[in-house]
């Protein structure tokens, strides 16, 4: 017999035991891959070739942040601007901006002189306890997803800026996510250096049913429907409901990161506001968040004024964010973040670029130099106010308007809110003072004269804010004053507002506008 | 003397294997692991990650065959016809021995072939004295007052080793072979397992296991008896399960002068690029068996020992030499060896020439490119060539473990990772240098 024969034996055995290895091998790796590896060993590694490749792409444009940065910040700042964004995404969806734009945005920030602040610089400005050079902002993001981080972080890394992830953590520790970042992935921005992490829900980022008809509600600022039960939670339920969440986050960050966050982002920006059933548990809700932490975050809505955030003397800060639009460019941005500067007396406005005066009402067009208001095709007239002025007071607001059409025009003072403010109301039957508080309008002061003027030449008007009196003023003289002024409408900004009876009549041309400062 | 044991029963208490077999199936988990951890790296560096699977299989399949080895013997001893195992089997052995200066251990290495556990009077022993400047020819010329057995071939100018190898088999009267490096010797009473295969027509040469004599010189020789004893009794003993052993070492190997004769010609006429082929002797005799159709075998119970270069520099050359003779005589051999051994062609042969063309190019996009274009510091990577490192020594530990250089496997992997497996590429380049770069 020959050895052949027995080889046949050895190249069997070996193969039998080869493939029996690599079954095992294969079949480990398969399990190991697939969920039970990530319990196991779990998640998936940080995508450094995204981050590698994302940084390569634009590192050729410049290393250095200070290449980028035309001035250096001097001075303090008094208020400070949080920018919010969801996502990065890969091609413009209308909602989120996409890397380029990312990259412009802040590359346009940068060259402005800007630089983002850690979140517990932030934290220490907002009440207070720090200075921050002026041209400081806060750049964050909502949701914790996978595109803003590998989108951003080459950005922040080229620029040395930084930003705060907001996360949900129910989604990112839990599942096998491809969406939402990781443990790994968090760590990794925890060790870096460029992110803070911050609490934006557990399991409470979308809305709930709120009754047994299909209608829902955010889950914060709801009692929720209890499918099984068929009713309502209770008070009670809610109550606990709500701790749970929101210390849940602190405690999953805590126990999977060693991060202990310092703040939290409400999901939609809704600290309370847009409850469907328990509109008077707000005080509630802050005072819940209050306990867990000491900043918390909401956004752009039609209920929120001025832009920036001015430090508060209290240990739980409520503040505000700038939600960046998909379809911003870097310039728009750039607007968006100086316009809400605090102001500075004497301030002047040519309308070369309207960007600091917000419109509430009808539209607000600049044009030639001058800036144009008017109503929609629904109503009967348009207001503008202005960012950044909020803290104003005792100063005179003084303007060069034509009022093109339409049958009054108002200058506004102390303004605080459409609820609130000051304003002297021109027409061509005369001049009045109006005081609204708290949405109730009323009259303070009038002066009745034929006026016809008004609806053909250019009109200089202005408007003076003391302590306790304000006065109109006409051509440079003051033509009317009161002494009657609620306590509440010390400072504030100013603005203009035109009106017609008849809707998509009235229109305001606006030439100029100058705040001085005036003293007793 | 009857038995043909060509592999040594390990006897290891049943606890220690208990625990090396815990330790291997870690091993082989924390290896799974660790591939599934770079998994999601293949779509950062596709080939690096295929490579290192492939790499990793390849090396665990090596002690797979291995361990088959142990089998191999009993196969031999079973296809013996009942004549052939039951004739006593002693034919004539002649010693072939090339050298060139060495007064100082010829005579010992003359003494220990004499001393074979054999009967002496179907030993011979020739020693070509290759144009040795020294006092080699008088050393000898004393020896062979003492041994009548030994014939001296004095030649006063070099002709080099094959040149003196084949002078030798031309020479010898023995039925079988035993070729020998000038500081290289067989503990004597090991001898007779030498012989005791040929006993099977079908065989045509085995090498013997070697171990160096001077392993506790120092640290350098340590690396090289862990190296030793792996490339051994790890990777011939794979070659050997298949009975296709492609390099029967030139310090210690034995051949059937019937089948050697006949090829010395052609062997001593081989030429690469044009000129002839200085390195790599022992690799083409063993191809030419192996071409012939002989089977080649590895056996761990016949021990030879031999001197290792004891300082880096002859270490790196011997290193250098012996690449570029198993580059030459892969390729000299890949024809025959895909038609007449597909088997061991597509599961050995050309794995291993693949791996070791792509090792340092891989090695150097894992180790150099990547860390600082990339940015990508190559843990997996490392982690991975230790784990298989571990995976080799829990082997090394089960086959012999009394052999207390396998911590050094360690550093012999160090050293394969950052240093030798470059060396290929600098053999490649300095190929048409045919200088032997003599110890």
């Amino acid at each position: 017999m020959n050895l052949d024969a027995h080889l046949d034996n050895s190249k069997k055995g070996f193969l039998i035991f080869a493939a029996g290895l690599v079954a095992f091998v294969g079949g480990l790796s398969f399990y190991f891959a697939g969920t039970a590896g990530n319990k196991i060993f779990g998640a998936e590694p940080v995508r450094m070739d995204i981050l590698d490749s994302g940084f390569a792409e634009i590192s050729g444009q410049g290393r250095v942040a200070g290449a980028f940065s035309a001035q250096t910040p001097s001075g303090e700042a008094s208020s400070m601007p949080v920018l919010v964004y969801h996502g990065i995404v890969d091609k413009a969806d209308g909602v989120n901006v996409t890397k380029q734009q990312f990259l412009e945005q802040m590359k346009e920030l940068a060259a402005a002189g800007w630089q983002t602040v850690s979140l517990d610089d932030f934290g220490a400005f907002a009440r207070g306890d720090k200075k921050l050079p002026t041209k400081s902002f806060l750049l964050t993001f909502d949701d914790g997803r996978k595109d803003s981080f590998y989108g951003a972080d080459p950005v922040l890394k080229l620029l040395g800026f930084r930003a705060t992830m907001f996360v949900i953590t129910g989604s990112s520790f839990n599942d096998k996510t491809t969406y939402y970042l990781n443990r790994n992935e968090l760590a990794f921005m925890r060790d870096s250096g460029r992110w803070d992490l911050g609490a934006h829900a557990q399991v409470g980022h979308d809305p709930r049913p709120i009754d047994g008809s299909g209608n829902s509600g955010n889950f914060l600022s709801n009692r929720i429907w209890l499918e099984q039960k068929n009713r309502l939670e209770t008070e009670e339920e809610y109550h606990n409901r709500v701790a749970t969440e929101l210390s849940g986050i602190k405690t999953d960050l805590k126990n999977q990161l060693g991060v202990v966050p310092a703040a939290y982002a409400f999901p939609y920006g809704d600290y309370g506001v847009d409850s469907k059933n328990v509109p008077n548990d707000q005080n509630f809700l802050l005072a819940e968040v209050a306990k867990n932490y000491s900043t918390a975050f909401t956004q752009t809505r039609s209920d929120t004024y001025f832009t920036q955030n001015y430090p508060e003397n209290s240990a739980f800060y409520l503040a505000k964010r700038i939600t960046v639009e998909g379809n911003w460019q870097g310039k728009d941005l750039l607007n968006a973040v100086t316009a809400g500067i605090a102001k500075e007396l004497p301030w002047s406005e040519d309308f070369s670029n309207s960007k600091d005066w917000v419109p509430t009402w009808g539209n607000s067009v600049g044009q030639n130099g001058v800036q144009v208001l008017s109503p929609t095709a629904s109503s009967t007239g348009a207001s503008v106010y202005l960012d950044g002025g909020n803290k104003l007071s005792k100063y005179k607001f003084s303007s060069l308007v034509q009022l093109k059409a339409g049958q009054s025009f108002s200058l506004l003072a102390a303004y605080i809110d459409d609820n609130n403010y000051l304003s002297c109301n021109y027409s061509s039957a005369g001049i009045t003072i109006n005081e609204v508080t708290d949405g109730r309008k009323k009259e303070v002061s009038s002066w009745w004269f034929k006026f016809p003027q008004i609806n053909s030449e250019e009109i200089s008007a202005g408007i003076e804010l003391m302590d306790g009196r304000a006065r109109c003023l006409l051509n440079g003289k003051v033509v009317l004053t009161t002494d009657r002024v609620s306590e509440k409408l010390i400072e504030g900004s100013v603005g203009f507002k035109v009106w017609d009876p008849q809707p998509d009549k009235a229109s305001l041309i606006i030439k100029k506008a100058v705040i001085e400062p005036i003293s007793e | 003397m009857n038995s043909i044991l060509i592999a040594k029963e390990v006897k290891n208490p049943s606890w220690f294997n208990l625990i090396l077999f815990i330790l291997a199936s870690a091993t082989v988990f924390a290896v799974v692991w660790v591939k599934t951890k770079t998994a999601s790296e293949f779509g950062r560096d596709p080939l690096l990650f295929v490579y290192t699977v492939f790499v990793t299989v390849f090396q665990l399949s090596r002690i797979v065959a291995a361990h088959i080895f142990s089998k191999s013997g009993k196969y031999i001893e079973n296809s013996l016809t009942s004549n052939q195992a039951n004739d006593e089997y002693f034919p004539s052995v002649t010693f072939v021995v090339p050298c060139k200066n060495e007064e100082k251990s010829i005579a010992k290495t003359v003494e220990k072939c004499f001393a074979a556990d054999y009967p002496k009077s179907l030993l011979e022993v020739i020693i070509i004295n290759d144009g040795s400047t020294d006092n080699t020819i008088e050393v000898l010329r004393e020896s062979q007052k003492a041994y009548p057995n030994l014939v001296v071939v004095d030649w006063k100018v070099n002709q080099g080793k094959r040149m003196a190898m084949a002078e030798g088999f031309r020479r010898a009267r023995g039925e079988i072979i035993v070729q020998l490096d000038s500081d290289s010797y067989i503990e004597p009473e090991t001898f007779y397992q030498f012989i005791s295969p040929f006993r099977h027509p079908e065989i045509g040469a085995v090498c013997a296991h070697a171990d160096p004599d001077n392993a506790d010189q120092n640290f350098l020789t340590k690396i090289q008896a862990a190296y030793y004893f792996l490339s051994f009794r790890i990777l011939k003993a794979a070659e050997s399960t298949f009975m296709t052993v492609f390099c029967c070492s030139g310090c210690s190997s034995a051949y059937r002068k019937n089948i050697v004769l006949p090829i010395l010609d052609q062997w001593l006429g081989e030429r690469f690029l044009g000129k002839p082929v200085s390195w790599g002797d022992d690799r083409a005799l063993t191809n030419w068996v192996l071409r012939k159709g002989y089977k080649t075998i590895y056996t761990d119970t016949v021990l030879a020992k031999t001197i290792v270069p004891d300082n880096l520099r002859q270490l790196l050359k011997q290193q250098v030499r012996w690449k570029k003779g198993w580059f030459v005589n892969s390729i000299f051999a890949s024809g025959f060896v895909l038609k007449q051994y597909p088997f061991v062609a597509l599961t050995y042969f050309f794995p291993l020439i693949f791996i070791t063309i792509a090792t340092p190019v891989m090695a150097t996009k894992a180790l150099i490119y990547n860390p600082i274009v990339k940015g990508i510091v190559p843990y997996y990577y490392i982690l991975g060539v230790y784990l298989v490192s571990v995976a080799i020594v829990l082997y090394y530990r089960f086959v012999s473990r009394e052999n207390k250089y396998w911590p050094y496997v360690f550093i012999w992997s160090t050293l394969n990772m950052f240093v030798l497996s470059f060396i290929f590429y600098y053999a490649m380049i300095s190929i048409q240098n045919r200088k032997w770069g003599t110890r």
